[in-house]
């Protein structure tokens, strides 16, 4: 574990903490002229994303002081995060891939509004403007 | 009182706790403690970001209508705040280290005001949405003058509520907790050798800055 001593080797001068701020404040109207950029929006997104990440890091090393910390500290963190990502890798491929096996079998599922604007029985559940549609429309 | 016992006593560092073997045993579990619970946060919003990107995958239509409604001037101020308010916690843990109380409790001062004028900023701007009839779910109700067609745009701004007030709780609790540290700075308790208390507050300030590092861009900013 971490040992006081050793961690006062470690403090950051005032004028570093200060270079760490306007570097991120430098990343905060980049991501400002990014948004802008005549970009497709996957694009601007994903580089708004990358930024924001860039930022995260700079974070956790210099203001939460994790590159000087106990190394086990880091390896917290990075589990954290391992699982964040997992939870919405999965949760992503699942959406993408849902319905591809209905695809092959042609099927249709309803999960949001009709072209006459009729909730799918498995849609939010609000005021039907028309008849109720059924939640499984097999085209054959 | 044996001699062995009165002399344990005389030796103790007056903020070591008694189930402790010393000062570095002490922070060193304080902070170990404090980055399970950082883990156990970043977890908890990672379950928000996930329904905001279902949401955006579901309904991008949606999402780019109803962002339009987002004010980023004022998400950018909010952004420029927070990232001060990071900057002056990381001074006051660093003055506390070096034994100067007084800047210490200055910039404690100083990371409890942005944290305050970030919460004023954020109310301004949900009021600004309750105007337009924006609220979340059910209660969704736009005024005329908005120009949203989607029939989903109350699901964007239940998460918006969501997400933003689960932000704006965490700097509530930090500026709580701050406050608690503020009285504790003031009878002079924390020093170069005593500091984890400070430091641990910090890094939940930090993860509450790094929340909304990446709420900005996703709510203000993408379109």
């Amino acid at each position: 574990m971490s040992n006081n001593n050793h961690e006062e080797q470690h403090l950051f001068s005032v004028k570093f903490y200060v270079k760490i701020f306007f570097i991120l404040l430098v990343m905060i109207f980049m991501n400002m002229g990014i948004s802008k950029l005549p970009l497709p929006n996957e694009w601007v997104t994903f580089l708004l994303l990358v930024v924001a990440t860039t930022q995260a890091v700079i974070v956790s090393l210099f203001f939460m002081e994790l590159i000087h910390e106990d190394k086990f500290y880091s390896f917290i963190w990075a589990g954290a995060i391992l699982f964040m990502v997992l939870f919405f890798i999965i949760t992503l491929f699942e959406l993408n891939g849902r319905g591809a096996f209905d695809k092959m079998e042609d099927i249709h599922y309803m999960r949001s509004i009709d072209l006459n604007n009729n909730y799918a029985p498995s849609g939010p559940e609000m005021q039907q403007k028309s008849s109720p549609s059924p939640s499984v429309e097999e085209k054959k | 009182m044996t001699l062995e016992t009165q002399k344990d006593v005389a030796e103790h560092p007056p903020y070591l706790a008694h189930h402790f073997k010393s000062m570095d045993q002490q922070t060193a579990s304080g902070k170990l403690g404090m980055w399970i619970f950082m883990g156990q946060e970043l977890l908890f919003f990672s379950g928000l970001f996930c329904a905001y990107g279902y949401c955006r995958f579901m309904y991008p239509a949606m999402i780019t209508e109803t962002q339009k409604y987002m004010d980023w001037r004022l998400g950018g101020v909010n952004s420029v705040i927070l990232l001060i308010s990071s900057l002056t916690m990381s001074l006051c843990v660093r003055s506390a280290r070096v034994n100067n109380k007084s800047l210490s409790i200055k910039y404690l001062l100083a990371t409890m005001f942005c944290g305050l004028l970030f919460l004023v900023i954020k109310g301004y701007e949900w009021a600004t949405h309750f105007h337009e009839g924006l609220f979340p779910g059910r209660f969704y109700s736009p005024d005329a003058e908005v120009l949203i067609s989607s029939h989903t745009a109350h699901v964007f701004f239940g998460l918006y509520y969501t997400i933003t007030g689960m932000h704006g709780l965490h700097i509530v609790v930090g500026v709580g907790l701050m406050l608690w540290l503020l009285r504790r700075s003031l009878r002079g308790e924390f020093n170069s050798e005593n500091y984890v208390s400070l430091e641990n507050v910090s890094l939940f300030w930090h993860l509450v800055d790094l929340v909304w590092i990446f709420l900005y861009p996703i709510l203000y900013l993408a379109k």
